[in-house]
């Protein structure tokens, strides 16, 4: 699970456990998501699910959800089976782990945070 | 010419990022917010809101973020109001096709929602004073 490293520490003060049931809130409600992708009827209907993902899981601080989601929403645009599938099994991995509450990736490489 | 930005109107479909932008725009940046989930919406709620700064999703069924702009633009009230457009596509020509909507910038999906109150405030403010260099 992928979350932006200073997102909490940067909330000001007081607002950290209503910014926590807001993220909890939205986990709740990935699994609705996750399903409307798995049933969409089409290409584009699936595109625009994976673009609302990748907005909303950023936004939210999960970046590794987010990034997935956009891989999966590129190879959906020029149609690319392969790459779909896999960016699709990241987004179920990072969704997973998210409702587990424990680390599917590790943390995003960030000046703070640099890849070892 | 009013001297602080106070009421922002959001105009997004998706419940998740409605409450982000209640979270970041209320709770971290003290605005008062309208949140509408369509552009039909904010139509009826820009003329009693009078909101300061409109921030408008792009992609919306029934009205888009670019033919809600334009019906609120109709209205002379609202026709000066500086205006944001919130995008997940990000590349340069999609921006700059956006701007000729007439926005007064656009910010991208996913945003932090710590900045965004700031980010609006700095769109906001030129937004308002466009002679201005």
């Amino acid at each position: 699970m992928d979350v932006r490293p200073t997102l909490i520490d940067s909330l000001p003060a007081g607002t950290e456990e209503a910014f926590l049931r807001l993220q909890l809130r939205f986990i709740d409600g990935l699994s609705d998501r996750w399903a409307a992708i798995e049933v969409a009827q089409d290409d584009a209907q699936r595109q625009a699910l994976l673009h609302r993902l990748k907005g909303a899981a950023g936004s939210f601080g999960f970046i590794g959800l987010s990034d997935a989601a956009h891989r999966a929403e590129e190879a959906a645009a020029r149609a690319d089976a392969l790459a779909l599938g896999t960016a699709l099994h990241a987004i179920s991995t990072e969704i997973d782990a998210l409702a587990r509450g424990d680390d599917a990736s590790p943390p995003h490489a960030t000046p703070e945070n640099p890849p070892s | 010419m009013q001297a602080k930005l106070r009421r922002v109107m959001c105009v997004e479909d998706d419940a998740d990022i409605r409450m982000i932008l209640e979270f970041s725009l209320g709770t971290v940046g003290g605005y008062e917010v309208c949140m509408c989930a369509s552009g039909h919406e904010a139509v009826f709620a820009a003329q009693v809101f009078k909101p300061d700064l409109i921030l408008l999703d792009v992609m919306m069924p029934g009205l888009t973020g670019p033919e809600t702009l334009i019906a609120l633009r109709k209205l002379p009230a609202l026709a000066g109001v500086p205006s944001v457009f919130l995008t997940a596509k990000a590349m340069p020509d999609q921006l700059e096709e956006l701007m000729q909507y007439g926005a007064t910038g656009v910010i991208v999906k996913p945003f932090d929602p710590m900045r965004l109150p700031r980010d609006i405030l700095i769109y906001w403010e030129h937004g308002r004073a466009p002679h201005a260099d």
